[in-house]
């Protein structure tokens, strides 16, 4: 399901104009993004929890070139899903 | 920071954001995430431009081992949640890290100033054990000189790599543990008993560790600086330290050596200073500038007294003038000190220092390293006669020198 049908679902659930929604879940997205920037953690119940995590560095050797590279460390965002997602998708 | 934001609190803040009453809000949120878990469920990937995108992947069953019991059992097959965030998201969340960038490490590490600094004074180090010893052992000689240059080599390789190994993971390493012992420690609000979820989801990263980051490498980084300042300021000492021991030895044996030298022979006495001064650098710089050669008549007298006379003397006045003090047919016995070596005997008994293999192999069975015989060994020099060795015959000098190098090479 891509973005266009996602929103043009949720309007018709919530009986309102699909820019409306759009804009809502632009506005989401940037909140999330706030909040794990803060090192916060987003939980969603029945869903899950959005939280940043750390990716330390390491030392890797590129595939094609054969050498050997430092990757840095890296923020990035960890999608953990609730139980009762994950029992619902089983 | 290192709140946990529910479902009320995004609805406050969405009101703020959007500037929407927080029902019409709470009502958006609700469906939201219900439209997402209900396409989820029905196997369908969900994107979401301003967050990413949720895939549903197939694990594949796979066979498994009960830990407690040893059991083999089979996980069956399932699905699970993959979310990848939007590109934007990422970069956002990223951002105290933006200004990294992956870097390639060459493969001779040397090129690297601070990491060759850092081996060469690890080198440094290592090499002062071998001078301190070369310092309490008598035999020491141009060998010695020619050998200590391989083994630091070695070791400052050895070093490179081993720093080469150390250099990228080390802070990572020491953060992602402490991170993931704070993890462990903070423990999960909601464990899961899924086994499948490991794949998917690591460990919790607790804000804590998030925090600590930073400061954590800043440490390790001074750490490591103030370690390599360290054994750059012990390894310089070392060497400083050692070079005044050799300084105060050459000069104390060399002063006495002219005192009792002047009391002896007056005349000989500017020439003694000569010698003695030349000594000293040879002594510092184990090579052999010899100062002059031309007044070898003067010279030849203190050398026929200068029981100590170092092994680098030239062959040219050793042959022309040297007289073995001592006739060379009966066995005599010497003490070895820390001033006096094999080849110091050699010269004052056979006249010519090439030949102290043949003392080496008459006391091959009480001597070890020949650079490394205890002061005080009583060694006996053998007749060369013994051998069937002229010291006037080149052909014998060179089989001699021929012979120590084999000596050394039982010892390589």
């Amino acid at each position: 399901m891509d973005n266009r049908t996602f929103i043009d679902k949720i309007a018709e659930r919530t009986d309102r104009s699909r820019e409306e929604i759009s804009d809502l879940t632009e506005s989401l997205g940037v909140i999330v993004a706030e909040a794990i920037k803060d090192g916060d953690i987003v939980a969603i119940p029945s869903v899950g929890t959005f939280e940043p995590k750390l990716r330390a560095e390491r030392i890797t050797i590129h595939p094609s070139s054969g050498k050997k590279m430092l990757i840095p460390p890296k923020l990035t965002i960890n999608f953990k899903p609730s139980s009762l997602l994950k029992q619902k998708i089983r | 920071m290192n709140e946990k934001i529910t479902l009320p609190t995004l609805v406050s803040l969405l009101a703020d954001k959007t500037g929407k009453q927080k029902k019409q809000c709470e009502d958006f949120l609700r469906e939201f995430f219900n439209t997402l878990v209900d396409a989820m469920e029905a196997g369908e990937n969900v994107r979401i431009k301003s967050l990413g995108t949720f895939k549903v992947v197939a694990v594949e069953p796979r066979k498994s081992v009960n830990v407690n019991t040893g059991e083999q059992m089979e996980i069956p097959g399932h699905n699970k949640i993959v979310f990848v965030p939007a590109k934007e998201l990422a970069e956002e969340v990223n951002a105290p890290f933006a200004m990294f960038e992956s870097i390639e490490i060459p493969d001779n590490a040397l090129e690297d100033p601070l990491l060759s600094s850092e081996s060469e004074s690890a080198a440094q180090a290592e090499e002062d054990p071998l001078l301190s010893s070369a310092i309490s052992d008598p035999s020491e000689s141009e060998a010695q000189a020619e050998e200590d240059p391989l083994p630091s080599s070695a070791i400052s390789d050895q070093t490179v790599s081993a720093a080469q190994a150390e250099e990228g993971p080390l802070p990572s390493s020491a953060i992602s543990d402490q991170t993931v012992s704070a993890a462990q420690a903070a423990g999960y609000p909601e464990p899961d008993e899924d086994s499948d979820e490991n794949e998917q989801e690591f460990e919790l990263e607790n804000e804590s560790g998030l925090d600590s980051f930073p400061i954590v490498s800043q440490l390790n980084k001074e750490h490591n600086e103030t370690r390599r300042n360290y054994r750059f300021l012990l390894g310089f000492a070392c060497g400083v330290a050692c070079a005044a021991v050799i300084c105060l030895c050459a000069y104390l044996f060399f002063f006495e050596k002219w005192v009792a030298t002047v009391s002896e022979e007056k005349n000989t006495e500017v020439s003694a200073q000569a010698e003695t001064s030349g000594q000293l650098t040879d002594a510092d710089v184990r090579q052999v500038p010899e100062p002059d050669v031309s007044d070898s008549d003067k010279k030849d007298l203190i050398e026929a007294s200068d029981a100590d006379s170092k092994n680098e003397q030239m062959a040219k006045t050793e042959q022309t003038a040297e007289v073995p003090t001592r006739p060379s047919d009966e066995p005599v016995y010497d003490t070895i000190t820390k001033t006096r070596y094999l080849t110091t005997m050699a010269k004052e008994h056979y006249g010519n220092y090439n030949l102290w293999p043949y003392i080496y192999e008459e006391n091959k069975a009480i001597l070890g390293h020949p650079d490394r015989i205890r002061p005080g060994t009583k060694v006996i020099v053998p007749p060369l006669s013994k051998y069937g060795v002229n010291p006037s015959d080149p052909d014998d000098i060179a089989k001699a020198k021929k012979k120590g190098v084999e000596i050394y090479a039982r010892y390589q």
